[in-house]
């Protein structure tokens, strides 16, 4: 059958394919030509569920408006969390400073510096915001090349400080501590004596929650002369909710029946997996984590660890707006209160922005979701464990408790290794 | 009468691809009228992306086109290669591993070609000794290195103090980028180009070359003429998988230097590869525009989101749908090969 045309056939291929580079590159030098692709036309997106409609600028600048790029994860918009929190940032600012918010998503890590590079030649923004560590190698290699544009960087920090770039970083042992505290609390109370975290990859972010997670745990064996102990687990991504689900339905035939979430949309699948073994009749509870993740089920997601990236981003932009911008590492912590345990005010604010979504659960009012996670509380964890709580963020806020950053996975394990032998101090700096 | 054909086809290919391509961009501008952002602006940003990003266009082109040629090898003699995506991750590894250790371009390469060629060619092999069906097998093989690459380069590979990241090819171990017109960019894309030549020559001029085709084009022909169709096919694997570890590895010592721990810095070029093979009607000389064309949308449909505002995914709906389309009709005609592949009997 392709016998009798093929010659034809591909040399017609060629043909029609060289045409189409022709009128490519044609078409694309006429539109360049009448002054296309200057972005001229710029207009700025809601982002889901924030409750900004406009983003006119306020009534009291008089100076040129102030233009930010927000650069996301691989991920991009919709995971309910990190990314998520950066346009409630971003937004925040484009409401209250009246600046110009633009977004983007790469495809992959490798592009990133080639996207970095364009839109920094370009001029056109004021502030360009790298959302998550994966930024950190196309940040560092760029910025010092482009010394006139101002960067931030969410979530990790270069090597040597640069000038022209922030980079915001968290102290995510200490929401992870008293986590861990709590979390404790509720496996104690529950009777499984087993806690739980479903992890997303082995990452030092991720180093920092684990360190934390087991020292709340262990804080609270010895405050409580209990044997706590923590099941940890990495699913090896942050994008797969089935991975943590079935991760989470292997962990609850293990005996935990608490489960810290710390892997981004994979465990949206571990909050399936709770819900589902709790009707059918399993003691089961959920801990979220970055934003607070509450509303999604009520009924067992009954705390957040809160790593507010929102507040990062806002940061940056309000820095450039009053022209405060410095380079160098911003550390975000309990202090800053850039970190913390959800709250009444908070698990209301995500309640309505998820219902506004669509996506509360059916018949439930934001109100709703506070009242029942409150009962849940009460329900599961002891005013003595809320005490020790209370102490532990002083001893932090206080600066009595410094944790160490692990930079080597052989450090980090060490830690764990002396933490699991009940070593608190093997986490605490200068001791 | 010979002539007459021949034009007729040219002719007719050539409407089949202008219609395909209109019908494409008039889809992605309703998208983008959809969406509330100006069609033309959003249709002309993303075909001049070339202007915007060159190193980026470029690196694409050069990567797609060589994996595009891994899945049109074999399909000439009409086996399916979906092992592309594996090979050029798997090669990808190699030439960084090999090129860290030895700080030798040249091994780096080889190491990159030949594990390529291991992966894909045992496919092949299995297909032709065994009779397993080599899509499968091709799959399940990028999975085995999916895992693999994600274990090797958080254990056994991740830098330092840039975590998020592995070691770095020593400098000595790159391939320079070349000034051109202004900007630079990557060498990958000679390398690429030339290759995608040689292959045309050899399909075309080579004996094995046009063995090869005859193959595919009539099995049980071939073989009562004595072309062993079985070794063919055996081969025509192996070199696909070279291709596309040679891919992996230039994207290493060319571009990207290293993989990120989440291994997106080597995803998805042997996926996209295979749309590229079709859309260039399997030829290697077409298989290059429609690689430039490809890495045009693609890098464009990602400028598309910060200047208008429409979402990241509605910039790759449109891609898809002008790729969909200026490869359907291939496609057809590959499966058809495909399907014919299995009906003579052993091999």
């Amino acid at each position: 059958m392709s016998g009798r045309h093929k010659r034809g056939a591909s040399t017609g291929a060629i043909v029609a394919a060289i045409i189409i580079i022709i009128l490519i590159i044609a078409g694309a030098a006429v539109y360049l030509g009448r002054g296309g692709g200057k972005g001229t036309s710029a207009t700025t997106t809601s982002p889901p569920g924030v409750t900004v409609t406009t983003s006119k600028p306020a009534a009291t600048t008089t100076k040129k408006k102030i233009r930010v790029l927000v650069l996301f994860d691989v991920g991009g918009k919709g995971d309910l969390s990190f990314n998520d929190m950066a346009v409630m940032g971003a937004e925040r600012a484009a409401k209250e400073l009246g600046v110009e918010v633009h977004y983007q998503t790469p495809q992959s890590t490798d592009v990133m510096e080639s996207l970095l590079t364009s839109v920094s030649k370009s001029h056109k923004y004021d502030l360009i915001i790298g959302v998550g560590f994966l930024w950190l190698d196309a940040m560092s290699k760029v910025a010092p090349k482009f010394p006139d544009q101002k960067y931030a960087l969410i979530d990790a920090a270069p090597q040597k400080p640069i000038k022209n770039l922030a980079a915001y970083v968290f102290r995510e042992q200490e929401v992870a501590s008293l986590v861990g505290v709590l979390a404790a609390d509720i496996a104690h109370n529950i009777g499984c004596g087993k806690a739980g975290a479903v992890a997303g990859m082995d990452i030092p972010p991720l180093w920092r929650f684990h360190e934390g997670y087991l020292y709340g745990i262990q804080y609270y064996n010895k405050q409580e002369g209990t044997n706590v102990t923590l099941v940890w687990t990495y699913t090896g991504t942050f994008g797969d909710p089935q991975v943590g689900k079935q991760t989470t339905e292997q962990m609850i035939a293990q005996g935990v029946c608490v489960f810290y979430g710390l892997a981004g949309l994979t465990h949206l699948g571990m909050f399936d997996a709770v819900r589902e073994a709790a009707q059918q009749g399993k003691n089961v509870v959920a801990i979220g984590e970055d934003a607070s993740q509450e509303w999604y089920d009520p009924y067992h997601i009954i705390l957040s660890g809160l790593k507010r990236v929102d507040v990062a981003v806002y940061d940056a932009i309000r820095d450039v707006y009053y022209g405060n911008f410095t380079g160098g590492i911003h550390s975000l912590g309990l202090k800053e209160g850039a970190l913390g345990i959800s709250d009444a005010k908070i698990i209301k604010y995500f309640a309505e922005i998820a219902a506004q979504e669509g996506k509360l659960p059916k018949g439930l009012t934001p109100d709703d979701v506070v009242k029942i996670v409150m009962q849940q509380r009460k329900k599961y964890i002891d005013d003595t464990a809320w005490h020790l709580v209370d102490q532990l963020k002083h001893e932090i806020i206080s600066g009595k408790i410094k944790f160490v950053n692990p930079t080597s996975h052989d450090q980090y394990q060490n830690i764990i290794k002396e933490l699991e032998k009940g070593n608190l101090q093997a986490a605490v700096q200068g001791s | 009468m010979r002539r007459d054909t021949l034009s007729w086809r040219i002719i007719s290919e050539t409407l089949l691809v202008l219609g395909a391509l209109a019908i494409g961009l008039v889809a992605g501008m309703i998208i983008a009228y959809l969406m509330g952002a100006p069609p033309l602006d959003v249709m002309g940003t993303m075909l001049s992306s070339w202007k915007l990003q060159p190193d980026l266009v470029a690196e694409y082109t050069a990567m797609l086109a060589l994996t595009a040629a891994s899945f049109a090898l074999p399909l000439h003699t009409g086996l399916f290669n979906i092992g592309a995506e594996g090979a050029f991750q798997l090669g990808a590894l190699t030439a960084l591993w090999v090129g860290y250790a030895s700080g030798s371009l040249w091994l780096a390469l080889l190491a990159g070609m030949t594990a390529g060629a291991l992966l894909v060619g045992l496919a092949g092999a299995l297909r032709v000794k065994l009779r397993v069906n080599e899509v499968l097998s091709t799959i399940m093989l990028n999975w085995i290195v999916y895992w693999l690459l994600l274990y090797i380069v958080i254990t056994r590979l991740q830098d330092k103090y840039y975590t998020t990241r592995t070691v770095e090819v020593p400098e000595s171990a790159r391939l320079p980028w070349i000034s051109l017109a202004g900007t630079s960019i990557p060498s990958t894309l000679l390398v690429s180009v030339g290759v995608l030549v040689v292959l045309w020559i050899l399909l075309r001029m080579a004996r094995w070359g046009l063995l090869l085709r005859f193959t595919g084009a009539n099995e049980w022909s071939s073989k009562t003429r004595g072309v062993p169709v079985g070794l063919y096919r055996a081969g025509s694997m192996a070199l696909a998988g070279l291709l596309a570890g040679l891919a992996g590895a230039l994207h290493i010592v060319g571009y990207s230097l290293s993989i990120d721990v989440t291994g997106s810095a080597v995803r998805n070029y042997g996926f996209n590869g295979i749309g590229v093979a079709l859309m260039g009607r399997n030829d290697p000389l077409a298989i290059i525009p429609a690689a430039f064309l490809f890495s045009t949308l693609l890098v464009g449909s990602n400028n598309v989101e910060p200047i208008y505002g429409v979402p990241k995914e509605a910039g790759d709906l449109i891609v898809g749908i002008i790729v969909i389309l200026l490869a359907a009709p291939e496609a057809f005609r590959a499966l058809a090969r495909y399907a014919g592949s299995w009906r003579g009997g052993k091999g």
